[in-house]
């Protein structure tokens, strides 16, 4: 807030019991972004700096700033000279729609299909699946398909079958589900290991028949006209394109392995983790005997 | 005669399996554990888990719904896990007719689970007794807890309150008020077991809108003034009224 400090800070902090509660007025307390009188009294008291309501812009003045650059029509920071025309496009101050970078470099034909992942709920990232409990909620993914994909390609609900994309291929088993959009197929992210990786046997599901769909998404786009190494993320906010990716789904042959691919050597123990135990009867507290009265 | 028993909202279970872990949990260091797990960090783990979430999928594309089913023991009015136990280990409390299983007498021959229709009992391997669901018995008489709190554990933990704990037999218990409200169902009737634990099926929610809810009579653009800036400690006009 503002003002001179107070030389008996301490006594009141101690006084106050290190707590200062002011009770805005009930008409301040609503849809502060927007509320005028809440406004000017952070303004004043110097929480906030601008008194402006705080909107979500259909027309984006900052947008518009870089767009004007570079146009050419702004003095003051310019874009980089490969990357001009993809600022002069996709920083339109009015939300428009793109077709993904990299979709317009894929050849569609080839691979036909969108490939999304979603977080499992029970999981974190890849945590917890070195939690003896959650791991057995999500022990290993499938890649969910609309059935009509499988009577296209000829894979029944529960095969093995290879993933492609033009970055890579996965090998992982099909799950048919209708709430599925035809062209799309999904996962879970993160279930997935190596073998060995956080401290679960090489044999553990996660690695033999969990997958990830990470290994058919690239960094960076295919070379074009705006450069060899651009990064694969969205033109304004530079997120990862990682849905971006498009696919093609085939059956695996008879004779392969029915384990996931790709496959790695399997990663040592981490010093001081040795083995884990066969079983687990996890109880929190102590066992002692109750001290007699 | 009281029996108490959970109502699962299924219409806003997301299957987070928040409930899964926090009976795990609660129960793993009572009267009722350890609630073993085997394998626990090698291929295909298993464990004693009272409480699991199954997820079905329903209807073709686009038609589709995901339901999350969480299912633990349903507390049956005329359990058929009961009578058929051969020491007498599986009994139903007279008091709030919860279904428990006595460790000291249970041999672990599996007889109840065969009985069950839900299948929501477990043989711990390496404790070799059935065990199931107890409601939370040692959390909802602990005095030493906050009546708040005096709930089953999964009861407290579900982050969209889709699970409900109550007398059934009391009309004006939150459950009871809940499925004569919501259509709350019992699983699979023709088994004859009168299951206490009901659901709360799916709804559509469908929404009206008025012509006159479309127009706002007092539209603030209209009124774009900016009024003196009056001192900060001075009162608005909406301060002085009365909410």
């Amino acid at each position: 807030m503002k003002g001179e400090p107070n030389p008996s800070q301490w006594e009141m902090y101690e006084k106050n019991n290190c707590v200062y509660h002011y009770e805005l007025p009930k008409s301040y307390q609503y849809m502060r972004n927007w509320n005028q009188g809440y406004l000017r009294w952070a303004q004043e008291h110097r929480l906030t700096r601008y008194d402006e309501p705080i909107n979500c812009h259909i027309y984006s003045e900052v947008l518009q700033k870089f767009r004007l650059a570079a146009q050419g029509k702004r003095k003051g920071k310019q874009p980089p000279a490969h990357l001009r025309e993809r600022v002069a496009t996709h920083f339109d101050p009015l939300p428009f729609y793109f077709e993904p970078l990299e979709s317009s470099l894929t050849d569609k034909h080839k691979y036909p299909l969108n490939a999304i992942t979603q977080r499992p709920m029970a999981m974190y990232h890849s945590w917890d699946s070195q939690n003896a409990w959650l791991r057995q909620i999500h022990t290993y993914n499938y890649l969910y398909v609309h059935p009509s994909l499988g009577a296209k390609h000829g894979f029944e609900d529960g095969d093995w079958i290879w993933v492609e994309s033009m970055h890579g291929k996965v090998r992982c088993m099909c799950r048919f589900s209708e709430a599925v959009e035809p062209g799309t197929v999904w996962t879970w992210n993160a279930i997935g290991k190596s073998r060995g990786a956080w401290r679960l046997s090489p044999e553990a599901d996660e690695s033999n028949k969990g997958f990830l769909l990470n290994h058919l998404i690239a960094e960076e786009l295919p070379a074009h006209d705006a450069g060899e190494h651009v990064s694969n993320s969205d033109p304004v906010t530079g997120q990862a394109g990682w849905y971006d990716v498009r696919v093609r789904v085939y059956k695996a042959r008879p004779d392969e392995p029915k384990v996931t691919s790709p496959q790695f050597e399997p990663m040592p123990a981490l010093p001081g983790t040795g083995s884990t135990p066969k079983w687990l009867a996890f109880f929190a507290g102590r066992f002692t005997k109750k001290k007699s009265a | 005669m009281t029996q108490l028993a959970l109502v699962i909202d299924l219409n806003v279970c997301v299957g987070c399996h928040a409930c899964v872990t926090s009976c795990k949990e609660w129960n793993t260091s009572g009267s009722a554990g350890p609630l073993c797990d085997d394998n626990p960090y090698g291929p295909s783990p298993t464990g004693t888990f009272f409480n699991r979430v199954q997820t079905y999928e329903v209807g073709e594309f686009p038609n589709t719904e995901t339901v999350h089913f969480p299912k633990s023991c349903l507390h049956c009015e005329d359990p058929p896990c009961v009578p058929v136990c051969p020491t007498g280990a599986s009994y139903k409390r007279e008091k709030d007719g919860i279904v428990l299983v006595d460790y000291d007498k249970c041999i672990g021959c599996r007889y109840c689970s065969w009985a069950c229709p839900y299948g929501v009992r477990e043989i711990d391997e390496h404790q070799k007794v059935m065990k199931k669901c107890t409601l939370c018995v040692d959390r909802i008489y602990d005095e030493s807890l906050p009546e708040s709190e005096r709930k089953p554990a999964c009861v407290l933990a579900c982050p969209t309150s889709a699970r409900l704990f109550g007398d059934v037999h009391d009309p004006q218990s939150e459950v009871s008020i809940a499925i004569r409200e919501e259509g709350g169902y019992a699983l699979m009737p023709e088994w004859g077991t009168k299951p206490s634990n009901h659901y709360l099926p799916r709804r559509k929610t469908r929404l009206h809108i008025h012509e006159d809810e479309l127009v706002r009579a007092d539209n603030p653009l209209k009124k774009e003034q900016r009024e003196h800036a009056a001192p900060v400690d001075a009162p608005t006009l909406d301060d002085s009224t009365s909410w």
